[in-house]
């Protein structure tokens, strides 16, 4: 009678005992698969962030090439061009009509410097920083709007807010981005700029009058700018936006959180 | 020879088989689960012979139950996984050596009965080295699955059958003064299906014959086919 009493309970814990074993192993695979998500989930932050550092990096050394290049069209070319002009004024007017060509190449040599001095100025990091990012949008416009080819409203919607400095950069890059996009390949005529400061967010519109293009390419197909503007934008914590067609033209919507 | 001999001779040998198959390729841990293999068909084949020519295969049996164990030690000793806790394999395996050495002596002489006690202790250290191992597996997670680890087959492998092992010889001496036929046949019936389920996850092992080599937290697998 005890011996069966006691083989009944090694029954049960013979039972027990495989059920232990069995939810054990269930308990380790699914630890193991949750460890594995994390795992990957860590793997995809350290790839994002470090895309993002790289694309620092990249930004960081084409900024420094920028400062380069305005620094020499300041120092370099725009002194020459100055030093030009001051030996044109020198030139003794003939009454002649060498004197129309001497006037004319004056105005050409004037206007070489401004463009210069204006093309730096874009160029140069500093000069944007210290302006902030709404006058160094205008500044560009007026640019742009001083060729004729473009009629141009640029719209600020609320009370503009300072960032960042390094953000500010990165989107007056973006804008310089779609506007040589524009001069390149739209072929518009009219150009709509809104700048919204919102509490929470800023975006900014470019839109134009052009011939739009496709934007469903498959990824690595679209164009290099569409690419550098998305990941700039990306770095910045925004998203992008990019809808375009031959009958309205393009509009592009960048959104940065404040 | 019965069905379930059949069954258990022909898993051994699809495990010996794979083993030949990928014999060029095979790593240390995988070459040694294979060898393993061999030579636990060799062993049972003998004990085949033996019982004919001497009625009784238990002593020599008795006589070559270390050789699984440390042989299975050797293969926990090899995997890089375990690689921290080698010193805890030799000391373990050194100490259920001894452990043998001294039942052999003087507690359970060869020929009259089972090696009850080695093999429940084997067994537990067996058990441990497969927690162990469950326990690595965990903290060096890889992006390949689970299943195409052969870490894990291992693990599996001799946790079910050790754990049913130390049940099974735990209730020997029991079952010896109070001897009930439908129970010992049930165990018996589930210690060749546990003994089925170890070989069979021993030859998955040497198929997948893959073995992580991590030392990080989050682990990047190296697939070093």
């Amino acid at each position: 009678m005890i011996a069966d009493k006691e083989i009944r309970l090694l029954i049960f814990v013979m039972i027990g005992l495989f059920f232990m074993l069995l939810g054990f192993l269930v308990a380790f695979v699914v630890a193991y698969h949750r460890k594995q998500i994390q795992g990957r989930r860590e793997r995809e932050q350290l790839k994002t962030r470090y895309n993002q550092e790289l694309l620092k990096a990249k930004l960081e050394i084409k900024e420094q090439t920028l400062v380069s290049i305005a620094q020499e069209i300041h120092d370099n070319i725009g002194q020459t061009l100055s030093l030009a002009k001051l030996n044109l004024n020198l030139l003794k007017t003939t009454g002649g009509a060498e004197d129309e060509k001497l006037l004319s190449t004056k105005h050409l040599v004037s206007k070489a410097v401004q463009d210069l001095r204006n093309m730096a100025r874009t160029m140069h990091t500093d000069t944007i920083i210290s302006q902030g990012l709404v006058k160094a949008i205008r500044l560009e416009l007026n640019n742009l709007e001083k060729t004729g080819v473009y009629a141009i409203n640029f719209q600020v919607l609320h009370e503009p807010y300072p960032f960042d400095k390094q953000k500010e950069l990165i989107i007056f890059r973006i804008f310089q981005e779609a506007c040589s996009n524009i001069i390149k390949h739209a072929a518009a005529t009219e150009l709509n700029i809104e700048a919204y400061f919102e509490p929470d967010h800023f975006s900014l519109t470019i839109g134009d009058n052009g011939k739009g293009f496709e934007t469903t390419l498959p990824s690595g197909q679209g164009g290099l700018g569409i690419q550098s503007m998305k990941s700039r934008t990306e770095l910045l914590g925004g998203s992008f936006k990019l809808i375009s067609n031959a009958a309205s033209g393009t509009r592009l919507t960048i959104s940065i959180p404040r | 020879m019965t069905v379930y001999d059949v069954i258990y001779y022909l898993i051994l040998c699809s495990g010996i088989a794979i083993g030949l198959y990928k014999s060029r390729r095979l790593l240390l841990p995988a070459r040694l689960l294979w060898l393993l293999l061999v030579f636990i068909t060799v062993k049972e084949l003998v004990a085949l012979y033996y019982s004919h020519t001497h009625g009784s295969n238990l002593r020599f049996y008795q006589y070559l139950s270390p050789a699984d164990f440390l042989w299975t030690a050797g293969v926990f000793f090899t995997l890089p996984l375990m690689s921290r806790h080698r010193s805890l394999i030799i000391s373990l395996s050194l100490l259920v050596f001894l452990f043998y050495l001294a039942n052999l002596l003087f507690l359970e002489i060869p020929g009259k009965g089972a090696d009850a006690n080695f093999k429940l202790v084997r067994s537990s250290v067996l058990v441990l080295f497969s927690l162990l191992l469950f326990r690595r597996l965990i903290d060096t997670v890889s992006n390949r699955p689970l299943y195409k680890k052969s870490e894990f087959w291992i693990a599996v492998g001799i946790i079910f059958f050790y754990l049913f092992n130390i049940f099974y010889w735990g209730c020997y001496n029991f079952l010896l003064k109070h001897p009930n036929k439908p129970f010992q046949s049930l165990l018996r019936q589930l210690f060749i299906y546990t003994n089925y389920l170890l070989y069979l996850s021993y030859g998955i092992a040497v198929y997948l014959n893959h073995l992580d080599v991590v030392s990080n937290k989050i682990s990047h697998s190296h697939d070093r086919r």
